[in-house]
């Protein structure tokens, strides 16, 4: 049940919602990011050592 | 200390289980301030009614704002007198966290302005276009950084950047008794303690150091992807050079 706010109540959901908006998008960007760097690492490392599998 | 935790490989080890205990501590922390900011305490009518709940997002993204400028404009003076990669690192991941915090701050602030003050923006308030200026800092090392051609030349040309405009942060904090500035005054860090009630104050605390341990862990993640980001370099500049 959301709670119930005065005249205000637009200005207050803005807020929060481009705060946990903003929030979420950076945690999945930077999730995103390091998954892909580690990916792109072990390939790398496994290149090297000559695995064929990479 | 700063040699300690300047070997990425001690780094990677530390953070591999300190990212995600941050990561639980700030769910749990915001979880709480969310709950308390939008359910349970009562509104200020002082404060002009339930608009006063905008200070659970907008206070913990200014603080982390000033914060975070501070952490890499401090990471950015170990690189420079002492040349740990670390430091460099942790600087470079800091900026776009930053700015997304600065963001955050920046339109929280004028969402919150519209009722309260009649208008979503003043040019001429100090405490406005410092915050903005800021804003741009982040922006503008990244860019410098970016347009530099050597890593060396960035982590310099980053370092000096940063440590320059660190200046603008006491003046953000002291712009209002300062200068001319819509903005109130401090109610939580005076010299006299927090002049804010205990039912506002605690939520506000938990939010705001969940925000901490969320920009920590995330932090810690950007530089984890930015060491893993080097080791790729290396590993294909070997398979280069070995044809």
């Amino acid at each position: 049940m959301l709670p119930d706010f005065d005249k205000n109540a637009a200005f207050i959901w803005a807020c929060f919602a481009i705060g946990a908006g903003s929030l979420f998008v950076t945690i999945l960007i930077v999730t995103l990011r390091a998954r892909a760097a580690r990916a792109a690492m072990t390939r790398a490392e496994a290149r090297l050592r000559g695995d064929d599998a990479a | 200390m700063f040699s300690w935790f300047a070997n990425p490989l001690r780094f990677m080890r530390l953070s591999n289980w300190l990212a995600p205990v941050c990561y639980v501590l700030a769910a749990l922390l915001i979880g709480w301030g969310l709950w308390q900011g939008l359910w349970i305490v009562p509104k200020d009518e002082y404060q002009g009614g339930d608009i006063m709940r905008v200070m659970f997002v907008h206070v913990p993204a200014a603080w982390l704002a000033m914060a975070s400028y501070m952490a890499m404009a401090a990471m950015s003076f170990v690189w420079f007198i002492w040349r740990h990669e670390v430091a460099d690192i942790a600087a470079k991941s800091i900026a776009p966290l930053g700015a997304v915090w600065t963001a955050i701050c920046l339109a929280t602030g004028s969402i919150w302005g519209k009722p309260t003050w009649g208008t979503w923006w003043q040019w001429d308030d100090a405490r406005m276009m410092s915050v903005l200026f800021m804003f741009f800092l982040f922006l503008g090392y990244m860019a410098l950084r970016a347009s530099m051609d050597t890593r060396q030349k960035a982590a310099r040309a980053g370092a000096i950047l940063a440590m320059v405009g660190a200046i603008n942060v006491p003046l953000i904090k002291f712009s209002v008794e300062m200068f001319t500035s819509l903005h109130q005054n401090a109610s939580v860090m005076t010299a006299d303690g927090p002049k804010m009630a205990a039912v506002y104050l605690w939520p506000l605390l938990a939010s705001a150091l969940g925000h901490t341990f969320l920009f920590a862990g995330l932090v810690q993640t950007l530089m984890r992807a930015e060491i893993w980001d080097r080791r790729t370099a290396k590993a294909n500049a070997k398979l280069m050079a070995e044809g």
